[in-house]
């Protein structure tokens, strides 16, 4: 039984700027960042001030926990991080973190870098999809 | 709006139910809640069906025809009614506001899932499809993974530590042994739930609500109507919703949950009654940390109190606030959709004298509060006793 069905290509088209590149916007008039791409600014409610802003690959690590048991489709990663992160310019993410070493230095509002890999792949033949990961910066 | 009353109510054993679908499931329930409200086939002017995802548990769309044509009910109106784990309690909500509106006399309003025909795995993938696909399903979440971190984030700031969490996991356990409708009547130790399987850390496979099928279902008639029916009945005080961010993530505080702050808040409001005024509530522990959270969202305790107030005993049978005497989910089990109709169901049996072996003594008002998501939306409901 197939459980996703995801439209591979037309969704990551779709996502290309955001999954690939990080893109939201900034509203030059509050001086707010939005991620994802909002269509009009939340808080002056207008999309006459939003102009494309690409973030900063850094940021905080604002919570995490270790997942035993993923969902179909990440059981190829085994256990893994996942967590919030904080960017730079405020707006939160959540994402993989990779590369622990040693989990006891992990700690609330240290820094993390993003990193762009692999987020999952579809089946034995399925395209791969990227994305960001977070990596602690000790 | 007419007051609005509930007059019968039906529920199917929780659990690892094998070869029946859904539909079976929704048309038991029913017929058992028709029959304790003692109203013809024909009164039933609508339905509404909670259920997360027939689609992908038994590859059903359009799934809602399919119980009024196995009640013998064709032609009348059924809604499949979806709000991830909040599908029941918002398809009793559905219910109660077309009988309010006038619309309808007679509606019943049934939850049902049937989740055991897929391996753990598919499971946790179909429900993590609740939360934002693409900025928190794709990247890898999981429900006990959202909530390890609501766990974690709460014990920073308050000190509500694995123990706690345990205590409620054991309590309820405790609870479900005397529902015999519930997934489990089996006594647990905190030992041994602390020392179960880590599922995301720090939440362990004791702090997770099983994988279940089952069905639920109420009768919902006008107040005036049920006043005049000689059969068990409450009357509905209250409803609320309320919606918020489907990414975790992008709460600015998630040691709670505004939405149930909200929805409370307002169901107080519109019954003009007080936390203080309810004297018991079934809450969505779908992970011990959910039930602690959502007893200080709705004011029974102040933020960062219900862990201690549950290791003291404050949250079971002659405490300050019994809270989920059916068992919750986490002993009752969590047929997704049919819980929210289920903990309607564990209250009206309260009110009503029904309640067996876990009957609580003295009880005028009971609350339910039903949470979908990681908490993106909420329903609660304030029911008061109909004699
Ligand atoms: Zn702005």
């Amino acid at each position: 039984m197939i459980i996703m069905t995801r439209k591979l290509v037309a969704e990551n088209w779709r996502l290309e700027k955001a999954r690939y590149a990080l893109v939201g916007n900034f509203c030059k008039k509050c001086l707010g960042y939005h991620f994802p791409k909002k269509q009009l600014c939340l808080r002056c409610k207008t999309s006459e001030h939003l102009e494309e802003y690409k973030f900063k690959h850094e940021g905080k690590l604002l919570e995490w926990t270790k997942i035993y048991d993923p969902a179909k489709g990440f059981d190829f990663a085994g256990p893994y991080y996942y967590c919030i992160v904080e960017l730079e310019e405020g707006i939160k993410i959540t994402t993989q973190l990779k590369y622990v070493t040693d989990e006891g230095r992990l700690k609330y509002g240290m820094k993390v870098k993003l990193v762009f890999r692999r987020l999952f792949s579809h089946g034995n033949e399925g395209l791969n999809t990227y994305g960001f990961k977070a990596v602690p910066v000790y | 709006m007419r007051e609005v009353g509930i007059v019968g109510v039906g529920m199917t054993k929780f659990g690892v139910l094998g070869r029946v679908t859904s539909r079976e499931l929704a048309t038991t329930a029913a017929r058992e809640a028709m029959e304790m409200a003692n109203i013809k086939r024909e009164d039933v002017d609508a339905i509404y069906n909670g259920i997360l995802s027939p689609d992908i548990f038994e590859h059903q769309m359009h799934s809602a025809p399919g119980i009024p044509d196995y009640l013998g009910l064709n032609n009348i109106p059924s809604t499949r009614v979806e709000a991830a784990c909040a599908s029941g309690g918002l398809a009793v909500m559905q219910g109660i506001i077309s009988v309010a509106s006038g619309l309808y006399d007679t509606v019943v309003a049934t939850g049902s899932e049937k989740m055991t025909n897929l391996p753990t795995s598919h499971v946790t993938e179909a429900l993590a499809m609740c939360a934002d696909d693409v900025y928190e399903v794709s990247l890898g979440i999981t429900f006990p993974g959202a909530f390890a971190m609501v766990a974690r984030a709460h014990e920073r700031k308050y000190g509500t530590n694995a123990e706690m969490r345990a205590a409620v996991a054991v309590k309820n356990h405790k609870h479900g042994l005397h529902n015999p409708l519930a997934q489990f009547q089996k006594e647990i130790t905190i030992e041994k739930a602390m020392n179960s399987l880590m599922i995301a850390d720090p939440l362990t496979l004791y702090d997770c609500s099983p994988i279940t099928d089952g069905a639920a279902a109420v009768v919902i008639v006008p107040w005036e109507k049920a006043k005049k029916m000689d059969g068990p009945k409450m009357k509905v005080s209250s409803f609320a919703q309320a919606s918020d961010t489907m990414s975790l993530h992008d709460r600015p505080d998630i040691t709670g949950f505004k939405t149930t702050q909200v929805a409370a808040r307002k169901a107080f409001e519109r019954a003009n009654l007080k936390v203080t005024d309810i004297d018991f509530v079934e809450v969505h522990d779908c992970f011990t940390i959910a039930e602690l959270v959502a007893l200080e969202d709705i004011g029974f305790f102040e933020k960062g109190k219900a862990g201690s107030a549950t290791l003291a005993g404050d949250t079971t049978r002659g405490g300050y606030i019994p809270v989920n005497i059916s068992g919750g989910l986490k002993s009752k089990g969590h047929p997704i959709g049919a819980t929210g109709v289920s903990q309607v169901v564990e209250v009206f049996k309260q009110l009503n004298g029904m309640a067996g072996q876990r009957q609580l003594k003295d009880v005028n008002y009971g609350m339910t509060q039903n949470l979908g998501g990681s908490g993106s939306t909420i329903v609660c409901h304030i029911f008061e006793r109909g004699d």
